[in-house]
């Protein structure tokens, strides 16, 4: 069976899964609300000075949202020993990744956009109508950078003792570029000076690369 | 075994050499920087650690790729061994850094760009060695390491690039002073001879670090023979 | 392949986990049209050769041949042959009692999936909770499920890691008949099981496994069950082998 139609198959599975349950999506929205709540708190954050760095904010309480759903996905297939079945599937590993990514990445995405209007409404943040393309290009890229990393290393994570520890621990750091580029995009989406010509840029091979570096060894973040 | 210790007393004696040498072009001939003082020699420890500890976490990429392909424990033991020495050095550049930044610019940490690469890269290897940590199985922890040895390099480029341009828009004050603006040749030399007796120091613990691992896994193999024909 | 090339030969099979041996140069074949009951104390090393069989450990000394080809060199594709039922149910819970069979089946290529996932359901008797969550079922429905799991993609050798534990009267006796047919059409069989009634019930074999080597096997129609369960008994306490009944 064609690499595309495994991924195909198991992005049906994720999905029908998150359908049902849901968990994935209401983990990360509330812990990610959550956050955006606590920075209230913390900082003052109605002045313009931190208005210029709400979008640092957004990022932040993303990149910890976010992990709680990555954890989520290989969690799954660890519960009942699904994850075995279908690792010993006569399938290519690279299909099997493909699918986890795309379903990740369109969590993530699902996430960001539902926590926009929130996030806007907290910090006071307008939205200049000739950006907008710019700000889902930003959420878009980023979501997928943090998908593909995010994918790669839960797979690996997963296998140890302390696996809520080691998907943070591995994956943000390595997530860097990528956060950095997504929140100079967004920033300027909402109503920046510097040019983010360059981070869309990066954004671009950051996720080309991580996509590539997954389908050539997710097959051995699996292999028992 | 023979031809093993020869190259290591080889190595051994040239570190040596080179580490004195570059000693006293440091403290002897290299000039002293105008605007910093004395300081600025930390450069010529603070470069080089970084230097090495780069290519350090090249040896864990190449090692890593060629125990997924061969799955030949040794190479699994030269990325451990690279990694630790590896970590080590970026340790000791995130020490040397603020040592140097304090009396020139009065704050402990900048985030320089060097500085801030370095850390970012200090947390990916910590990373990967925390992981080898919590894997139980021998085999399954060499591969999972080998995967997270690989993305971290690949990863590496991408860390500079965003780095380096994020300090081009917001500039901030630069430790070292930028080792290619302008260098005094006398202080270039010294800089090369430096970097040459910390790619020997590296070469050393990277080697005695390897031959240890390799003896702790003979005497698991050892022992569980021994208890094996015992049972 | 000739008809005479059995579904699984495991020659000088040996296994070691540091400092245990957990197999110790294993000879054990199945043949198509063969149930195998496999016996022995916990950790005789029951589930190592099953789980070496069903290629979820690659390293071991020995080998192993699936309808004749080596295990450790085969195409992924190989296991396609085999139809695994282990500890874990590998279910995915929150699927719904279906879409797991549907899922598997999918993967698996099989044609006509959706179907065939029905046609499953209706032969392990669970086409009632059908679209109830997998969560909610009890032990022994998901010990149905994962069965119907395992032969979704029609493999040709069954590998059980005790099947029988934790199922009620009516479950067991559905795997009974299950396994019976799978023989009867051409199908092999290996699994290792306490439940010495059931596994008369199927097998056509039996071996006993003991600290990594086996010590019996004998066709089980030459087996006296009584006898068998009292010398198997002998066997669980004092780890000798049952008397007169050497390989």
């Amino acid at each position: 069976m064609s690499t595309l139609r495994t991924a195909g198959v198991v992005l049906w599975k994720d999905l029908r899964i998150e359908w049902r349950t849901r968990d994935a999506l209401s983990a990360s929205l509330v812990f990610g609300i959550l956050t955006l709540v606590i920075f209230n708190f913390a900082l003052d954050v109605n002045t313009p000075e931190m208005r210029r760095l709400a979008a640092g904010f957004f990022w932040v309480a993303f990149s910890f949202a976010g992990t709680l759903a990555l954890n989520r996905s290989f969690a799954l297939e660890k519960e009942a020993g699904a994850g075995r079945a279908l690792a010993l599937a006569p399938v290519d590993p690279a299909g099997v990744y493909l699918g986890k990514f795309f379903a990740n990445w369109l969590f993530l995405l699902s996430t960001q956009l539902i926590l926009l209007p929130i996030f806007m409404l907290f910090f006071d943040v307008p939205l200049a109508g000739e950006r907008v393309l710019a700000l889902l290009a930003s959420f878009l890229l980023g979501s997928c950078a943090f998908a593909a990393t995010g994918t790669l290393f839960s797979a690996v994570a997963v296998n140890t003792r302390m696996r809520d520890l080691l998907l943070p621990l591995l994956f943000l750091p390595t997530v860097v570029p990528a956060l950095i580029a997504a929140v100079s995009t967004t920033a300027w989406a909402l109503g920046g000076a510097d040019s983010p010509s360059f981070w869309f840029k990066l954004l671009i091979v950051f996720d080309v690369v991580f996509v590539t570096t997954g389908i050539l060894v997710f097959e051995y973040a699996i292999e028992e | 075994m023979t031809r093993d210790r020869i190259i290591s007393r080889f190595i051994d004696v040239a570190l040596l050499a080179t580490l004195a040498i570059g000693m006293w072009m440091v403290f002897f001939y290299a000039p002293i920087e105008s605007e910093m003082g004395i300081v600025q020699k930390i450069f010529y420890v603070h470069v080089p650690l970084a230097w090495n500890a780069f290519l350090g976490f090249g040896v864990v990429f190449v090692s890593s790729f060629r125990y997924l392909a061969t799955r030949d424990p040794r190479w699994d033991a030269r990325a451990l061994a690279a990694a630790e020495v590896g970590v080590l050095f970026t340790t000791l550049v995130l020490i040397t850094g603020p040592i140097w930044a304090k009396p020139v610019w009065g704050i402990w940490w900048t985030w320089d760009a060097r500085l801030t690469l370095t850390l970012v890269l200090w947390l990916i290897y910590a990373g990967y060695l925390l992981l080898r940590r919590y894997v139980e199985s021998p085999e399954r922890r060499a591969v999972l390491a080998a995967v997270v040895g690989i993305s971290g390099f690949v990863d590496v480029p991408l860390v500079y690039f965003a780095i380096r341009w994020w300090r081009t828009q917001h500039p901030q004050p630069v430790i070292g002073g930028g080792s290619d603006s302008g260098l005094d040749p006398r202080m270039a030399a010294t800089l090369w001879v430096c970097a040459a007796a910390f790619l020997l120091l590296f070469v050393a613990l990277f080697r005695r670090r390897v031959a240890i691992e390799q003896m702790r896994r003979d005497v698991d193999v050892l022992r569980d023979s021994a208890e094996g024909s015992a049972a | 392949m000739t008809p005479h090339t059995p579904a699984l030969a495991c020659e000088k099979l040996t296994k070691r986990y540091g400092r245990t041996t957990a197999l110790r140069a294993v000879d054990i074949v199945v043949h198509e049209g063969e149930c195998v009951a496999l016996f022995g104390r916990n950790g005789a090393g029951k589930t190592t050769l099953l789980h070496i069989a069903g290629s979820l450990i690659r390293w071991y000394d020995g080998d192993v041949r699936i309808f004749g080809t080596l295990l450790r060199r085969a195409d992924p594709s190989l296991r396609r042959q085999l139809g695994l039922v282990l500890h874990d149910t590998c279910l995915y819970l929150d699927l719904s009692v279906r879409d797991n069979l549907r899922f598997f089946a999918r993967l698996y290529d099989v044609p006509n999936a959706d179907a065939r996932a029905d046609e499953l359901l209706e032969r392990v008797d669970l086409t009632a909770r059908a679209a109830d969550s997998t969560r909610a079922l009890s032990r022994g429905m998901k010990q149905r499920l994962s069965i119907a799991r395992a032969l979704v993609h029609k493999p040709r050798l069954l590998l059980l890691d005790e099947p029988f534990t934790g199922l009620d009267e009516l479950s067991s006796q559905s795997l009974s008949t299950l396994l019976q047919e799978f023989v009867r059409d051409g199908g092999a069989v290996l699994m290792s099981t306490h439940d010495l009634e059931r596994a008369f019930n199927a097998a056509t074999r039996a071996v006993i496994l003991e600290r990594g080597s086996i010590t019996f096997d004998r066709p089980a129609g030459e087996v006296d069950v009584t006898a068998f369960r009292h010398a198997y008994w002998h066997v669980l306490f004092t780890g000798s082998g049952p008397e007169g009944a050497r390989r």
